[in-house]
């Protein structure tokens, strides 16, 4: 008995200590694939690459210089070629270089290479442009908190929250389109970004937490007036010294985007590189090939 | 003539004892006294034990006078009208059997013997008691409230064998055909002063027939080191194999693998749907409030449902103390006490009280005002506390009534300003940028149970109760003049249930359990939210939720020992769940055969498990969410999770101060809730809103598996007591409907893990050493990295490619803790001091790590663990 217990015994230490860890190392070298075709736009280029090693540097290069590359727009053929000295860029064949996007069109792009392959599809939305933009002002500058990061942890008992206060001026701005119209769309067919981007940023990510210079929302959100047109508010802020600092004069990008959902689902998954990798539409690879309507404006604000 | 065998008998076996028999006197005089009471009165005159049944005493009277130092004269001097035969059994136990009666005979009637055991020192019942018939090589083990029945026997007379770990082995005779007997058992105990040391095993193993079972005697958690907040069921619980704490001194409890949503908490039969306080810091599982705990890894009885991992069934004191007691301590979290006491002979309470000081220390509110007259109050509130109460009632000795009530609730109050530090004078005044933040949560639950012996064959169970949890929270912002966000979030599950159990002893070798219960959930929700980025520009998100559903449940099984080595425990469960319609059966069978009772006891089990109810939170608004989380039930596309296991194990006591256990294990889980998108965390104000289907379109159906391999020992030698745990064991998941097909580590995968307990008593002294080293728990590792190109600006985005969860590890977690206790009697009252060091060796462990892709390399940043921290608790009990 005593011996039937001890070859238990060893038979379960046995066991035990072959529990080995599973987690396996991944390969490296996912294609990557990146082209935003703009409705109303010439054919855009496509850039084809590779992931690197993250040892290697950010600026390290990772284009693939003999890939194929194939769209077919509504249909239509169209080969792309290799950009000279841009390894990893693909122009449209120089008999495609005339075209423009047009909305509505389907799409579908196909990249092969000597060691695999990737494709994506999708639409070509309707053309956006920007009718309106307001601006309200304060006359004075308010207090506000300025601080980059706000992080409570029990476990690690660190306690950052040690935020300074400062003074900005939160600018109201109000954009106006033309919603779609005509198209039997549902709410989720057409997405909207907006974008309130001072050309030098002044701002901080909290402070834009809490205020809405940027957004991503179904388009059939938003209400549309009797003649169709539709409005976006959103505030983006400018700090300042003090409170009776003028405010200061600056640029600011004011953008207007409209996509499909995997558009929404991708800008909204890569504003936190830290966090995640954007969500992709590409078999194959990784990346992001979509169709996209834009408008935007640089103006100065004094 | 036999009395005064007897008597030489017993002189001479007091004189080889080298007991000094002649050195008591005794006087009892007796007038048409009820002989029940005469005997009461010689045992508490004597100190010896006499055992008898109540039926062989009932109705006679004693009359005697009797003066002289023998005290088996004395007895038999008052038991001396009674036909009742005096046998001892050591020098301090005597059982009195009625006269006459020859001994057991095959050609007997059949009758039966049933009672219940109480602990002597303290009267409350014994649950896993061992009653065995050493002449029949037949036996029981007392049910939850103490009762045991051994039926179908010869009748007569019948030498009985009465055991249980921490006591002290207890041989009588008792006889078939009487009512119901009472049986005391005298804990072992060693005394010194005032300071009583009792001794042990950790897990009863007379009650864990099955695989998975941890049953342990509360006596025995209490002597184990403290952990933050003083002695806690769920800190003692991670010592064992396969169970550990989320994080590293907060989180859930994980049973092999599984997410902390999967066990079901009860006590008195009641569910606590959130134990934890402090932001799970600490359990609500006070170890000092309760008589009994079971614990169940993976594979339970067909009395339990609804969870896929683990049961613990935990039973509040009812005060059944022959003298009252007092418990109050302090720790630097919290201060407690406990009352026990007799109410008559009859009813008994027990009330215990906890709260956190913190507070009272730096003050909830605080007035402040500044030189422009501006006053303002700012905030710093937070406390926790736990009310429990029972008071018993047995109106006789065949049935008790019992009401309990638990309560417990953390409450968080802030208004600060933004730029407060750790210098209070820079943020004591008025502020126009400031964050309140109100929050509470906790449970609330109400039970009452009634136990009655029905016959000696059926003990009936019935319980009643009102659950509740609920959780408020609300926030003001202010981080600038003219933005601000306010909301006001709720979330409550109520249960109104109740459950009849029968234990039915239809013979010797089967013990039937059946029952049913029907629970009433309600789900109520709702969110007030307003964020105003500036005067005129505002969004607001409003919703009210409300669901009801009801839950069925009844279940049969069947203890059957067809022989002393083999015991089977078969059963099955049939649940109905309203919302959905969804009928499920969970059969269980579990079986033990004892190889040799020294060197190896298997046993195994194959289970099946449903659970109807998934707690998911919000994984995007930081409005609600944050400290609670929501429990939803199954409905026409929440199907309710399913989990297979087997296990098997072996057990060994090769000695009696050492055990030592293994047990491996399989689990299947099917229509598990996953997240849908794994790096999705929170980061915005208003969400997708509260609404259920929203909730639930955060998650998708997944697969998870789980095997291992579970190693203990146990060992208790002389002042040494020794804990050693390992686990071996993969957890991992997969969400096919995402098409993931292969299983990756889950969250908490841990392929190994030891702990070890090491405890040694010199003198009034007691030094502890306890120690946990696992590997540290899964982290997905970029693997590369690559740039997007941003739309508008053309501005290069760098990320990382992270195309596989979970792919790496963060590393091991090692750490070690110190305590020293001291024990001694001051002012009439028993103290114990006791100083604990956390992580002696100020190993700070990582217990996160996060990449930035916008560095160099990795950009890695770790989050580190707790550093040293003394704590200390003070403890009297009077």
């Amino acid at each position: 008995m005593r011996i039937l217990l001890q070859i238990t015994l060893a038979g379960i230490l046995a066991g035990s200590i072959a529990a080995c860890d599973t987690v396996q190392p991944s390969k490296v070298g996912t294609l990557v694939v990146e082209s935003f075709l703009k409705a109303g736009e010439p054919l855009p280029d496509v850039r084809v690459g590779r992931t690197y090693g993250v040892s290697k540097g950010i600026a390290a290069n990772q284009g693939i210089a003999e890939a194929e590359v194939e769209l077919i727009l509504d249909g239509v053929r169209i080969q792309y070629e290799p950009v000279a000295m841009s390894p990893g860029l693909y122009r449209p064949e120089s008999r495609a270089s005339h075209l423009i996007v047009p909305p509505l069109a389907s799409f579908e792009l196909f990249v092969r290479t000597p060691d695999d392959q990737a494709n994506a599809s999708g639409s070509i939305p309707p053309l956006i442009l920007l009718d309106d933009v307001e601006f309200f002002i304060p006359e004075r500058a308010i207090e506000a908190v300025l601080v980059d990061t706000l992080d409570i942890g029990l476990d690690s008992l660190d306690l950052a929250l040690n935020a300074q206060e400062g003074f900005i001026y939160p600018i109201q701005v109000t954009l106006a389109w033309q919603t779609v119209s005509g198209l039997e769309t549902t709410a989720n067919d057409y997405w909207i970004e907006t974008r309130l981007e001072p050309l030098s940023r002044f701002s901080s990510s909290l402070i834009d937490f809490f205020l809405l210079p940027q957004q991503v929302l179904p388009e059939e959100s938003i209400e549309a007036d009797e003649n169709g047109q539709v409005r976006w508010t959103g505030v983006y802020a400018v700090p300042v010294e003090a409170v009776d600092t003028p405010l200061p004069e600056h640029a600011l990008k004011v953008s207007l985007l409209r996509g499909d959902q995997a558009f929404a689902v991708f800008e909204t998954s890569r504003d936190s590189p830290e966090r995640r990798e954007p969500v992709s539409n590409v078999s194959g690879g990784i990346g992001f090939v979509g169709g996209i309507a834009i408008d935007t404006l640089r103006i100065i604000v004094k | 003539m036999h009395k005064r065998l007897t008597l030489l008998l017993f002189t001479i076996f007091c004189l080889a004892q080298g007991l000094d028999v002649s050195a008591q006197s005794y006087l009892f005089q007796f007038e048409d006294t009820p002989l029940l009471d005469a005997v009461e009165e010689f045992k508490s005159r004597t100190g010896i034990d006499v055992v008898y049944s109540t039926d062989l005493l009932g109705g006679f009277s004693s009359s005697c006078t009797y003066h002289g130092s023998v005290a088996v004269e004395a007895i038999q001097c008052i038991v001396q009208d009674a036909t009742v035969e005096v046998r001892v059994i050591s020098d301090r136990q005597i059982v009195l059997v009625l006269a006459d009666e020859a001994s057991v005979g095959p050609d007997k009637a059949r009758g039966s013997i049933a009672g219940i055991v109480f602990d002597s020192r303290t009267g409350e019942s014994l649950y896993g008691a061992n009653i065995y018939l050493p002449d029949l090589s037949s036996g029981t083990v007392t049910n939850e409230a103490g009762f045991f029945s051994l039926p179908g026997i010869p009748s007569g007379h019948h030498r009985v064998k009465l055991s249980f770990i921490g006591y002290v082995v207890k041989d009588t005779t008792l006889s078939t055909g009487s009512k119901s007997v009472i049986l005391e058992l005298n804990p072992t105990t060693m005394t010194m002063d005032r300071v009583v040391i009792e001794r042990s095993t950790l897990i009863r193993s007379d009650l864990a027939l099955f695989p998975g079972v941890i049953s342990m005697p509360v006596r025995r958690l209490e002597q184990l080191p403290p952990s933050f907040g003083g002695k806690d069921v769920f800190e003692v619980l991670g010592w064992m194999p396969g169970i550990q704490r989320a994080g590293e001194v907060t989180g859930g409890l994980l049973v092999r693998g599984s997410g902390s949503d999967q066990n079901l908490y009860l006590i008195d039969g009641a569910p606590v749907y959130h134990p934890w306080h402090a932001f799970s810091l600490i359990s609500t599982f006070q170890t000092e409030t309760f008589k009994d705990l079971k614990f169940y890894r993976g594979s339970f009885p067909a009395e339990y449902g609804g969870r896929l991992s683990a049961v613990l069934d935990a039973e509040l004191r009812d005060g059944r103390n022959a003298e009252p007691k007092l418990l109050a301590a302090i720790n630097p979290l919290s201060a407690r006490f406990l009352i026990e006491s007799t109410l008559g002979s009859k009813s008994s309470f027990m009330l215990s009280g906890r709260r956190s000081y913190i507070d009272k220390l730096i003050g909830r509110k605080h007035p402040v005002s500044d030189g422009a007259g501006r006053r303002d109050t700012l905030r710093t509130g937070y406390f926790f506390y736990d009310w429990s109460a029972k008071i018993s009632f047995s109106p006789h000795t065949n049935s008790r009534l019992s009401f309990s009530y638990y309560t417990g609730r953390d409450d968080l109050d802030l208004r600060l300003p933004f730029d407060l530090s750790l210098d209070f004078s820079s943020w004591l005044r008025p502020a126009d940028l400031f964050f309140e933040v109100d929050q509470d949560w906790g449970n609330r639950l109400y039970s009452v149970r009634y136990q009655h012996l029905a016959s000696d064959r059926l003990f009936l169970t019935g319980t009643a109760y009102y659950s509740e949890y609920s959780a408020n929270e609300s926030v003001l912002i202010h981080p600038t003049q003219s933005a601000s966000v306010t909301s006001d979030y709720r979330v409550q599950l109520q249960d109104l249930g109740a459950r009849v159990d029968a234990d039915y002893f239809p013979s010797l070798s089967h013990q039937i359990r059946a029952g049913f219960s029907v629970v009433d959930h309600r789900f109520v929700s709702s969110i007030d939210a307003l964020v105003s980025y500036s005067p005129s520009l505002s969004e607001s998100l409003t919703h009210r939720g409300r669901v009801q559903t009801r839950e069925f449940a009844t279940y049969i099984q069947d203890h059957w020992k067809p022989s002393e080595k083999l015991h089977v425990l078969l059963g099955t469960r049939l649940n109905y769940f309203g919302s959905g319609n969804y009928f499920r059966v969970s059969p269980r069978l579990s079986i033990q055969y004892v190889l040799n009772p020294r060197w190896l006891i298997l046993r195994g089990s194959a289970t099946t498990q449903y659970q109807f109810l998934q707690r998911i939170r919000d994984r995007y608004s930081f409005l609600y969410d944050l400290v609670s989380s929501r429990w939803i039930p199954s409905d026409s596309t929440v199907v309710p999770s399913k989990s297979r296991q087997l296990s098997f194990g072996g057990e060994a006591i090769p000695y009696p101060w050492f055990k030592v256990s293994a047990e491996g294990y399989l689990r299947i889980g099917n229509h598990i809730i996953l997240p849908r998108d794994e790096f999705q965390s929170k980061n915005g104000l208003l969400g997708p809103g509260i609404d259920i289907s929203t909730l639930l379109g955060q998650y998708t159906r997944g697969n998870e598996r789980s095997y291992g391999i579970e190693i203990g020992a146990d060992l208790f030698l002389l002042d040494w007591q020794v804990l050693l745990a390992y686990t071996g064991s993969r957890s991992e998941n997969r969400t096919p409907e995402l098409r993931n097909t292969t299983f990756r580590p889950s969250r908490f995968d841990v392929p190994r893990s030891f702990s070890a307990v090491i405890q040694r008593r010199v003198g009034r002294w007691q030094f502890s050493l306890s120690t946990v080293l696992r590997s540290g728990y899964p982290i997905t590792v970029p693997i590369a990295r690559y740039y997007l190109t941003d739309p508008v600006s053309n501005e290069q985005i760098q990320f990382f490619h992270t195309p596989e969860i979970n792919n790496g590890r963060l590393p091991p977690y090692f750490r070690m803790d110190l305590g020293v206790g001291y024990r001694f009697g001051f002012m009439h009252a028993d103290w114990s001091a006791q100083i604990h060091v956390y992580n002696i060796f100020n190993r700070r462990n990582v217990i996160n790590r996060t990449f930035d892709p916008s560095k160099e390399n990795f950009g890695l940043n770790n989050s580190l663990g707790l550093p040293i921290l003394p704590l200390f608790e003070l403890e009297m009990q009077l």
